[in-house]
This record gives structure tokens, sequence and C-alpha cells, in this order.
């Protein structure tokens, strides 16, 4: 009886635990959703931003959190997921495992303005880069290295040992064994990895306002990523704290919506990526 | 036949060769991969201390860390107040946060229907892209006077509204991490447990919770790492008041927002700016000192 | 090969073309090349504007704008990263930068709509913002505590308050620090009894502008003198500016972009008497006045190295 009456009163902290947390979630949707849903049209998600009259759009600044999220990700998706590997399957545990461990935990605890005032000094100004796209998703590949790396290793020991020695068994090299079985088998959840760091990338300010810059191209869609860059959550730093058009809530309002959206899309797009991935290595749904 | 043999038995020695070298030199690609991560924060702590020691020319370091007197229009730089912003707004945010996060993981993992596991799952990963900045304005514009209406005699800024932010911000966090290690527990495990007569919470919290142990500590560190990093929202609902207070309503400072406030503004070199890359070059080391206990408490948890 | 040969014969009949007519006007000439400025964030609206304008006008320039703070801009143009620092403050002296005055930034004080004053001097203020204050009542309002919203330290705005209004008197510590326009204006529009001051553009129907010794804060009063809260906005350029650099700031400083669009941002022509008299605020830490202890200050440790 009592333990019947104490596992109803656990379940019931964790249903409310969970209900908890959904709820504040659905709040903040509301709250962003609510008033920027109806700014949304093609003028404001394609046209060019305005300084003065009302009206601006968010066209390039759009435009440049695709570019620079890509560009992060190409740097960041390899060496993260290389150093998981490396993590998982081949670090002994010596010294040297161990400062690369603590690295990964401390680069995840730099404060984006020390990563953002890093990047100036390094690709802005040493590398002469400039306030460019180029300059911002480097230093923002760092930013996200950690997750990704950390996701990776975690994934990778989940692999049912029996999968690797199976295969190890078969004569194929460890290296292949890796590439062929533990990497497919893992990545639904590495991808998960992956989905945290986009959004970082999409909802990042402070550190592209150090290496990115704050203003567009005059081209658009410029593709040179040499240029200036500002993505719209700097945009949406920009219009609220510092912009003087007439319309800035409308626009900040309208920016954090299409922000949400897009990590919104991006989710479902890998959701579903994931399924496919399981059905086809896993066998389950 | 013979021959055609042999040549079979030649192409496959030339194959492992070939694969035993890919197999190397591969460990030792991915090795690099690793040795980058450790080559860019050696390069952060470099960059950032060698700017931050400097301040120790017109500072004592003994007053730089002790003393509560942060006056940069007076030449006294004293972080006490910082310090002790950060370390007590991190702990708030990761009892909170992780306390929250975790039981949120356990419902979704072990006791949620699958349909509402999706739901949540897909949730979650919504919370991870709002903008700090949205954050931030939330926060100032609903947070704070919510606060202020209930307790009258505040402000509304300080540790409160700052730590209640921030355990949202890093739920997304604590949840998708430590709900990953938690589904990935051998199912045989659980059925062992259910065969000796254990009902599912005590499965959960008994058998199953203890290996899952070392990836919620991962979770945690991570939610810890952002919490400590985290600047653009706690800075506009913590006040920014360099001084120390002892109630969670009263204005105060962390380093990170410290160090935002001014950084881009005052100039590089002074002694201003050297503290507040001393500032930095601290919360690099609060932030590995806490990474280090923890890992101690986990050794020590394990053996 | 012949590609390249054509590109160079290209560039090289460019640069003689640049080269042979400097002293053409410079509306009449036709610039190309890139500018890249960062700093003052209180400045990026109006640069930001100017570029685009330069840029519609002369459509093989790219001109790149970015904040990060007036520190930042003044390091940027000291290291080659950027052609112009953006500043509100003056450079430290020995900087070796070249000063181009671009702008009158008038700010002034804004308080929550609760609040029942409408205008305070500069005494009051001055006891308001060192904490000596802390009820409206006690300069004519009603019952309700003084809650103080300020810019963070290293603002160009808050140097000038201190040097404008404070004098001698310290900022008191008990105060919440905001580090935009912006986040002051929300900050002090939703509590109760704030006052702060944010530069003119940014004030709205939210909060309520208070006078300044009786003077309204408009461009009108600015222009003529009456009205004395303001501070200087500044390019700098290290040692004399390319021809490129050079024409964008012409146009910066030109009538057309002073009188026409400045005053739509609410900054004011910077060719006005009140330039002249704001003293020189600087970016350093200003001078410790040994001879005023504060209280607060002497109870507590000194951090200085003796």
């Amino acid at each position: 009886m009592f333990v019947k009456i104490k596992d109803m009163i656990v379940t019931l902290i964790l249903k409310l635990a969970a209900v908890l947390v959904v709820g504040i979630l659905v709040w903040f949707l509301y709250m962003v959703l609510a008033q920027g849903l109806p700014v949304l049209n093609k003028e404001f998600l394609l046209g060019m931003p305005k300084e003065m009259e009302e009206g601006g759009g968010i066209g390039p600044e759009l435009f440049n959190t695709f570019y620079i999220l890509v560009l992060s990700l190409i740097f960041t998706i390899p060496v993260g997921i290389g150093a998981g590997i490396y993590l998982a399957e081949y670090a002994k545990d010596n010294i040297i495992t161990r400062m690369i461990r603590l690295s990964i935990e401390t680069l995840a605890s730099v404060p984006s303005i020390v990563f953002g005032l890093f990047g100036m000094v390094i690709f802005v100004i040493k590398f002469k880069f400039g306030f460019s796209i180029l300059g911002g998703a480097l230093t923002l590949s760092i930013v996200n290295l950690p997750v990704v790396v950390s996701v990776t290793e975690t994934a990778l020991r989940e692999v049912p040992q029996t999968y690797k020695e199976a295969s190890l068994a078969l004569g194929t090299t460890k290296w292949q064994t890796i590439m062929s079985i533990m990497l497919p088998t893992a990545f639904h959840k590495i991808i998960n990895g992956i989905k945290l760091a986009v959004g970082r990338a999409i909802g990042e300010s402070a550190v592209l306002i150090f290496t990115a810059g704050t203003s567009i191209s005059r081209n658009y869609p410029e593709f040179n990523p040499l240029s200036s860059g500002e993505t719209l959550s700097v945009h949406l730093w920009y219009v609220k704290s510092i912009g003087l058009v007439p319309d800035a809530e409308r626009i900040a309002a309208g920016s954090s919506a299409v922000l949400i959206i897009l990590v919104l899309v991006i989710n479902v797009f890998m959701n579903f990526y994931e399924k496919r991935l399981r059905l086809k290595f896993l066998g389950v749904k | 036949m013979e021959q055609s043999a042999r040549y079979v038995v030649r192409r496959k020695e030339r194959t492992s060769i070939v694969n035993s070298i890919v197999d190397n030199s591969m460990k030792y690609l991915l090795l690099l991969c690793a040795l980058l991560t450790v080559f860019i924060v050696a390069s952060i702590i470099v960059y950032v201390s060698k700017n931050g020691i400097n301040v120790f020319k017109e500072i004592t370091v003994e007053g730089f860390f002790t003393s509560d007197y942060w006056s940069p229009d007076e030449g006294e730089f004293g972080i006490l107040a910082f310090w002790r912003g950060t370390l007590i707004l991190t702990l708030l945010a990761i009892t909170i946060g992780g306390a929250l996060g975790v039981l949120c993981a356990i419902y979704m993992s072990k006791f949620a229907p699958k349909k509402i596991r999706e739901v949540m799952k897909f949730a979650i990963d919504i919370f991870v892209g709002i903008p700090s900045v949205v954050y931030g304005f939330i926060g100032l514009t609903v947070i704070v006077p919510l606060i202020r209406e209930v307790f009258p005699d505040s402000t509304g800024f300080g540790f409160l509204p700052a730590a209640i932010i921030l355990s949202i911000m890093i739920l997304p966090t604590v949840i998708s991490i430590s709900e990953a290690s938690i589904s990935s527990v051998d199912k045989s495990y659980e059925e062992a447990s259910y065969a000796l007569g254990a009902t599912k919470v005590q499965t959960v919290f008994s058998v199953v919770l203890p290996s899952a142990l070392p990836g919620i500590i991962t979770a945690i560190i991570l939610a810890m790492a952002r919490a400590l990093g985290e600047t653009m929202a706690v800075q506009m609902v913590i006040g920014n008041t360099p001084q120390v207070v002892n109630s969670l309503l009263e204005p105060t400072i962390t380093l990170t927002t410290g160090i935002v406030m001014d950084m881009g503004s005052c100039e590089f070199g002074s002694t201003w700016s050297n503290a507040l890359f001393m500032m930095a070059t601290v919360l690099l080391m609060v932030s590995i000192l806490l990474i280090l206990i923890i890992r101690l408490i986990q050794r020590r948890q394990v053996s | 090969m012949k590609k390249m040969k054509r590109l160079l014969s290209a560039v090289l009949a460019a640069m003689t073309l640049t080269v042979s007519v400097p002293f053409v006007k410079a509306d009449a000439k036709t610039y190309s090349g890139t500018i890249k400025c960062s700093g003052s964030t209180a400045l990026l609206p109006i640069v930001k504007q100017a570029a685009e304008d330069f840029m519609k006008a002369n459509p093989k320039v790219s001109i790149q704008v970015t904040g990060g703070g007036s520190g930042t801009g003044i390091k940027n143009v000291q290291d080659g990263v950027v052609d112009i620092g953006n500043s509100d403050v003056f450079a430290p002296e020995g900087s070796g930068l070249v000063d181009h005055q671009i702008a009158v930034i008038p700010f002034l004080f804004i308080v929550n709509p609760s609040v029942q004053v409408n205008n305070l001097t500069k005494q009051q203020l001055a006891d308001i913002f060192s904490g000596k204050i802390t009820n409206w009542k006690e300069v004519g309002g009603n019952d309700q505590k003084i809650t103080v919203i300020m810019r963070q330290a290293s603002s160009g705005t808050r140097m000038t308050v201190q040097q404008l209004v404070m004098g001698s008197e310290q900022f008191t510590t008990n105060a919440i620090v905001q580090d935009s326009n912006g986040s002051v204006k929300a900050t002090v529009a939703r509590t109760p009894g704030a006052i702060g001051y944010v530069d003119l553009a940014y004030v709205d129907k939210t909060v309520k502008a208070l006078k300044y010794e009786g003077v309204d804060c408009t461009l009108d009063n600015v222009k003529n003198g009456k009205y004395k809260l303001v501070s200087i906005g500044h390019m700098y350029t290290k040692g004399q500016p390319s021809e490129l650099v050079k024409a964008f700031i012409n146009y910066v400083q030109s009538s057309t972009f002073q009188n026409r669009v400045l005053p739509f941002y609410k900054f004011a022509p910077v060719n006005t008497s009140i330039t002249k008299q704001v003293s020189k605020i600087k970016l350093t830490t200003s001078t410790n006045k040994a001879t005023n202890v504060k209280p607060s200050s002497a109870l507590r440790k000194s951090t200085k190295r003796k």
C-alpha cells in the first residue's frame, strides 16, 4: 500500500514537471507568435530593411542567417564528429584524453562575448577577414563544437557492443566498422546534437556582433563570404536596443516569430530525416 | 588455379595493408580533431589571460578578488560582487532548471505515452532556437513586472528573475541530453528488476537512473556551462549593479554581464579593459573548477 | 590568359583614371571600393543611413558598418581593421587619430509616466543620481520611491552626464544598469517611479520626457544653445583618410546630410554653437578626484597598488 502511494506521488511529480515545462514553452511560443505572426508577409520576409521609414523587411538578414549557419556547420560537423569518434573509440584513459574532455567542457562555458572578442582578434584582425560572414561562421563553429563532440561521443558509446564485435569478427578494420556500422547506427542520436547547434547558430547574437558585423551587403543575395553579414538575431537585437525605425516593435516581433518558425521547420525536417535513418539502420520506428 | 588463388591472397594482403594505413591515419586525423579543441581552448585562455594579467600592474591581486569596491571612474576594480553573483546565479539556475529538466526527462523517457513523448521532444527542440534577446525581453517586460507586483518593495530586478529566465534557457540542454541517456539504458536491466517484483517507480529510480547517471551529469555540466556563459538575457533582468547582495530581490551583477556591458566601449589596453579580461579569465577558471569538482564526485560514486 | 590580360589592362586603365582626375568635384566623380566602419552604437543608425545613401549615389562602393561600442571602433581603426572608427567620446590623447565630428547627440532625462514631476534642475538630478534623494516627494512629486536607471559606465552618454550634470558627485551604486538606449527606455517605461536618460531619438509615448533646468529637449533649443545636454559624435581615421573615405565623411558632414537627414533622427547638426561648449569627454577613465572622498568609498577597501 505504502509503495503504491509513493509510486503515485512520484508519478504525479514527474507529470507536473513535464506539464510545467511544456506550459512554459507554450506560453513563450504564444508570446512570440501572437505578436509576430500577423507581421509576416512576403514583403517583410524578402524585403530590404530600412533605417528610417516604416515597412522594412528582413530579406538579407534571413539569407545571411542561412548562409552563416551552413558555413559554420560545414566546419563544426566534421571536426565535432571526428573528435567525438576519437573520444568514444580511440581515446585511452590518460592525461591527454582528460585534457581533451576538460577543454571541450570548458569551451562550452566560454561566455559569448569572449568568443566574440576572440573571433574578432583571430578572424577579423589576424586573418584579415574583416567583419564578415566567414569570420562570423568560423567563430560560431567554435561555439558549437562542444555540443556536437559530446553528443557524438555519447551516441557512439551507446551503440550495442555486439554490433561492433560482429563487424570486427568479419575482418573489417576499426575504421571501417566505425564508418559502416557505428556511425550510421548512432547517427540519429548525433542529429540531436546538430539540432542543438543549429538552434544556437540561429539564436546567437553576441558572438556575431563582433565578428559578422551589424550591416548587410549592398548586394542581395550576397554570396561573397567576406562581405559583412548581419543575421536575423543580430538584427533583432539591433532594432530592440539601438534601431530608430518607427516600427521597431513590429520588426522585432516579426523577426522573433521568423526565428522560431525557422527552428521549427529545420527540426521537422531533421526529425523526418532521423526517422528515415532509424528505419534504415535499426529497422525500428 | 593456384596462381589465381595466390593472386587473391596477395590482393587481400594489399587491401589489408591499405586498410591498416587508412585505419592508422584516420586515428591520427581524429586525434587531430580532438586536439584542435584543446588548441582552441588553450588559445582562448592565453589570449584572455594575457590581456587580463596586466590588470595586476595597477591593482593588487588580493584587492581584485576580495574587494567589492568596483568604480572604474576612481580606478577601483574589486570583483567580489561579480564572481559571487555568477556563482549564486549558476547554482540557482542549475538547482531549478536541472531538477525540473531531469524530472521532465524521466517522465518523457519512461512514463509518457509515445505520442506525448514525441510532441514533448519536438517542443524542446524548438526551445533551443529562441534567441537570448527574446528571453531577455520577455524577462524584462513580463517577469520583472510580475515579481514587482508580488514583492512591491523590490524593483523586480535581481537574482530571482535572472534565475527564472536562466533555468528556462538551460532546460533544453538538460532534457535532451539526459532523456537520451535514460532511454539508452539497457532494457534487460529493467526487465530483471520487474521480474524481481519491483514497481515502475522503483525500477526507474533504483535501476535505470543509476546507469544513466553519467549521461545526466554530462547534461548538467553542459547546462551549467551554458548558465555560466549566458549574457544577453541575464543582463536585461539582473540590474547590473556592482554590489554584494544577500537577497534574491536586489539588483546585482555577474561576471558575464559585467564583461559584456563595458567590454566593447571602454578603451582597449586600459586597466579597466584588462580588469574585464581578467574577469573573463576568472570565469574560465571557475568553469574549469566546477567541471573538475563534478568529475571528482562522479568518479567517487562510480568507485 | 587572354582574360587575365584584359582584366589587367582594365585595372590599369581604372588606376590611371583615378590618378589623372583627382581634382574633379566630388559629386561628379564615381567612386569604387569598400569602406569599413565600426564603433559607437549611439551613432549606428545614422552611419548606416549615411552608408545607404552614399552607396545609392555610388553604385560601385560598398560600405560595411558594425557596432561594438566606441572602444571597439577606436581600437579597430588604430589596428587598421576598419577605415573609420565611430565614437561618441573623444579618443584618448596621443592616439594619433584624426577627428571628424559628425553630429550632436542630444539626450534627456525620462521618467515613468506615473511620476508627477515635469522639470528637474541640475542640482536635483545630481542628488537623485548620487542617491541623496530617493523619493519623488522631495522634488515636488508624489510619495513614490525613485528607481534610478543608468547606462553602463563606459557609455558616452553616462560620461557626459557625469561631466555636465554630476560634477564632482559620484553615481549611486544602488541603480539598475542597462547597456542600450532601447533597454533603458523599456525599463523606465515598465518600472513605476523610474528615472533614466536616453538619446532624444528614443523618446516615445511610453515614457515621459523631463525638462532640464526648465528647457525642453528639442532640436531648436539645442541649435540655439538653450539646451545643454548633448554629446558629440565622431568619426576617427588613422591619419588623413583616403580619397574614398574622405568623400564619405564629406557626405556625412555635408549640409544635405546634416540639415535634412540628422534632424529626422533627432540628432543636431555639428556646426552649432553648442559644439564648442561641450568640453572634451574622454574614453579613458576620468582622473581620480582625490579631494572628494565619498563616505561610501571610505568604508570600502581600495584595490589600488600603492
